[in-house]
């Protein structure tokens, strides 16, 4: 071997040991793969042994916070005082902090094994974009008996076992106990309504595109708002698709709408551009963005905080969100009078495939801030304490109770308690109901992390008028076929 | 006297070279000297070790990792795998990333163009302004915005091209409502619109980089080329711009990186929409990796991110070069 050749052999080698070295100095390398969800709880008893500090953010919920909200919020940290009271030893911190890239930081500090023992985590993030394995998996904990709450059989049973079969992930997994419901609507300046002669909010579609028309000729901008794909969809879908809506669900096998029930709708064809209910609604969604705040139309869903602005410095007639809006404009003291109306109901005068149905509540629902998840030892390297992940479930499950949930949530007034037995606030009793009735929201999104980014790129540029239909429709097969294969593909679903 | 003279001198080299093998057994002054190098540079090593290791590990080692992780499918959390080259070859099929490279190019141009000519424009009027005292207030007002950050005018900017905004106000005023659009949420405008945002476009960095150039200009030189009749717009042709080539490659090298890294202006003022038209390869780097936590594929764009902007570097140079000679 010449001494050329030899000295390629040695740098070949020193290049492959140090790639090597650093593939296994990449974060998360040298801990375990997240293929199948860890669970916690299946057959544990709260453990006493460990002691030390729980931390919590508990978004929304804070309590004496002055940066994750100003409310001076104390329920949560009575219920901390409690679980402390019981368990020598243990405290319960919570994290005072207000994020903006909420999403990004949870993976960051996941990545670097830093996440906090308990934390605000979405269902539908749990599910789809956040990594695998950043959550335990409490669904066999939910078919124990909660200690604290010991009058029923099971915790689920406490909860609310609809909202659990409708969170689950398609692996049969739940992330995260769900104690409270948004309801969305549009919040509208009662004072420019009545500038423009309009005395009654609109019932149905029809209606709100004229109160539209009437705002924008009276030389009032009637909205401000980002028409985010997202929730959109959800209303139009689940009226257009209402008749389907039980079979959609049914595709993988479980019951509730999953990550798996839609790429497997998307390639039967039915939640995808070859079905004509798919894009119906979009021309007749349009008739209304043509005459809102030419901005927005186009703007990526994030913009809606400058959208928001506009509405609260009575900029704009309306602007659509969620229950929480009500508490932010008293607290803002907005110089104008302000009501809410629901999303108005879809007819068939208003689009040839509409049902008709109320699905006012179709966005929102499990989707508050009692919402909290527990860290894998892979997220957080604390967990790796003996004992530490069985006493953080036993706090979890001490304020998974509809006793303490309802206290908890009920102190700021914005979302509703959904709990088994919970009551609203008085402001909210009107919709007390909601939470007890069947949930159904379709919409597409689940199966690919950009496909919600994606999605809302290609509407806006067609409400936008910079696309037609059939370019919006030809970029939307592919995007949403290729999602769905990768998805089933790396699910098994073929 | 010759002959003692000549009998100490033999005398002399005779007892040097006498005590000479005496010497080379203890001290070799070759060696020795070689020594004082190795301590020398050793002594300079250990000083501007800190600097290596810090400048290894912040910025070569990241780099070294983004290239192992371009040949993985990292999630951002958990255990990598090794996809060899999977991630390259999706990324010259990706549509996404050809949009963002193709709206990069225009994006490269403008930004080449407003760092070099509005700066140094501005630079050859204040030289030329008499009083010094003068120039440096011309100086100072222009040197100013420096300090305000540059996300202030990101937004200051997202407000000015809104449909109700300066822009539009501006063009009404002066009878060109025919002109008047929403901005940034016209495919048509919106890359324009983020391209030349920043009126009058005089970056402080480049303009007193350009200013100290002609400062630097022998007096000598100008008088001379003012007896040839290089004065007013000939001085700047054929003596100004010729000096400050030097200057203008590196302005140019810092504006192409820049380009390629334009990030701020689409992920905050449109998101790089409507639709893909502001798209750019950076602002898709940051959505791969940090929103679709796709880190893997994130870092195989990166990495052809590194490649053009290092082609298109070594090219400005080149290019500059040879108008120099």
């Amino acid at each position: 071997m010449s001494r050329h050749v030899r000295r390629s052999v040695r740098t070949l080698a020193v290049a492959a040991g140090m790639l090597a070295l650093t593939t296994s100095c990449l974060p998360g390398a040298s801990s375990e793969g997240g293929d199948e969800a860890e669970t916690i709880g299946a057959g544990e008893s709260p453990a006493e042994e460990w002691t030390g500090t729980i931390t919590m953010f508990a978004q929304e919920y804070t309590p004496n916070a002055e940066v994750a909200n100003s409310y001076g919020l104390t329920a949560l940290q009575d219920a901390a005082d409690g679980f402390a009271e019981e368990h020598p030893g243990v405290t319960v911190e919570f994290v005072d902090e207000k994020f903006d890239v909420y999403t990004e930081q949870v993976r960051v500090k996941a990545a670097a094994g830093e996440l906090w023992d308990v934390y605000w985590g979405q269902w539908a993030a749990l599910n789809g974009s956040l990594p695998e394995g950043i959550a335990y998996d409490l669904a066999p904990a939910f078919e124990e008996p909660n200690p604290y709450a010991p009058e029923y059989d099971t915790w689920a049973e406490a909860m609310n076992p609809q909202v659990i079969e409708a969170t689950r992930a398609g692996s049969g997994a739940s992330y995260n106990i769900n104690g409270d419901f948004v309801t969305t609507g549009w919040y509208y300046n009662a004072d420019l309504f009545e500038q423009a002669g309009i005395t009654e909010p609109p019932a149905t579609w029809g209606e709100f595109v004229e109160l539209c028309t009437t705002l924008r000729d009276a030389g009032i901008t009637p909205v401000a708002f980002v028409p985010y794909y997202g929730h959109m969809q959800r209303h139009w879908l689940s009226d257009l698709y209402s008749d389907d809506f039980e079979a959609i669900t049914q595709l993988d096998g479980a019951p509730g709408f999953s990550g798996a029930d839609e790429a497997l709708a998307i390639g039967e064809g039915i939640l995808s551009p070859a079905d004509p209910r798919f894009l119906a609604w979009w021309p007749t969604f349009k008739q209304a963005t043509d005459t809102w705040q030419p901005d927005y139309i186009t703007a990526p869903a994030e913009r809606n905080d400058r959208a928001k602005q506009d509405f609260f410095a009575g900029d704009a007639a309306m602007y659509y969100s969620g229950s929480q809006t009500a508490r932010e404009l008293a607290s803002a003291e907005v110089p104008f009078t302000w009501a809410s109306f629901p999303f108005p109901t879809i007819t068939p005068e208003d689009n040839e495939f509409a049902s008709g149905d109320d699905t006012a509540s179709a966005v929102g629902g499990p989707t508050g801030a009692y919402q909290y998840a527990i860290s894998t030892a892979q997220a957080n390297s604390t967990m790796e304490e003996p004992g530490k992940a069985e006493v953080v479930l036993d706090w979890l499950r001490y304020i998974g109770t509809p006793e303490t949930a309802q206290s908890v949530v009920n102190e700021t007034g914005q979302f509703l308690p959904s709990f088994t037995d919970t009551e609203p606030v008085e402001d909210l009793a009107e919709f007390a109901d909601i939470v007890n009735q069947p949930w159904q929201s379709l919409y597409v999104g689940f199966s690919a992390p950009n496909l919600d980014t994606d999605l809302q790129r290609i509407f806006g540029n067609y409400l936008g008028g910079n696309i037609t239909i059939e370019q919006a429709r030809d970029e939307l097969t592919p995007l949403l076929e290729t999602a769905a294969a990768d998805f089933r593909a790396q699910n098994g679903l073929e | 006297m010759s002959t003692p003279a000549s009998g100490l001198q033999t005398d002399s080299r005779t007892a040097g070279a006498r005590v000479a093998p005496a010497r080379s057994a203890a001290y070799d002054p070759r060696r020795s000297q070689r020594r004082r190098n190795v301590r020398a540079v050793g002594l300079g090593l250990l000083f501007i070790a800190p600097t290596f290791v810090i400048l290894g590990y912040f910025m070569y080692y990241p780099a070294y990792v983004a290239f192992v992780g371009s040949l993985t499918d990292w999630d951002g959390f958990n255990t990598p795998r090794a996809v060899g080259l999977q991630n390259f070859a999706n990324a010259f099929r990706d549509g996404n990333l050809r949009v963002a490279g193709l709206n990069n190019i225009p994006w490269a141009i403008g930004k080449v163009f407003l760092a070099v000519v509005p700066p140094f424009l501005a630079a050859e009027l204040i030289f030329h302004v008499r009083r010094q005292r003068w120039q440096y207030l011309y100086r100072t007002l222009f040197v100013v915005p420096l300090i305000i950050p540059g996300i202030v005018t990101i937004l200051l900017w997202t407000f000015y091209y809104r449909s109700d905004g300066l822009v539009n106000q501006v063009l009404g005023f002066v009878g060109l409502d025919a002109l008047q659009q929403p901005w940034l949420t016209r495919p048509s405008t919106a890359l324009g619109a983020l391209i030349f945002m920043g009126f009058p476009w005089v970056t402080p960095f480049n303009l007193l980089i350009f200013y100290s150039g002609l400062q630097a200009i022998p007096g000598e030189i100008l008088e001379a080329g003012a007896l040839d009749g290089a004065t007013g717009w000939r001085r700047v042709l054929f003596i100004d711009l010729p000096l400050l080539v030097s200057q203008t490659r590196v302005l140019v090298t810092l504006a192409i990186i820049a380009s390629v890294q334009a990030l701020l202006e689409p992920l905050l003022m449109t998101g790089g929409g409507p639709g893909t038209s502001t798209l750019t390869p950076i602002l898709y780097v940051y959505r791969t990796g940090v929103e679709y936590g796709d880190f893997g594929y994130s870092m195989s764009i990166s990495l052809i991110l590194f490649l053009v902007v290092l082609l298109l570097s070594v090219a400005a140079n080149r290019l500059t070069r040879s108008r120099k000679a």
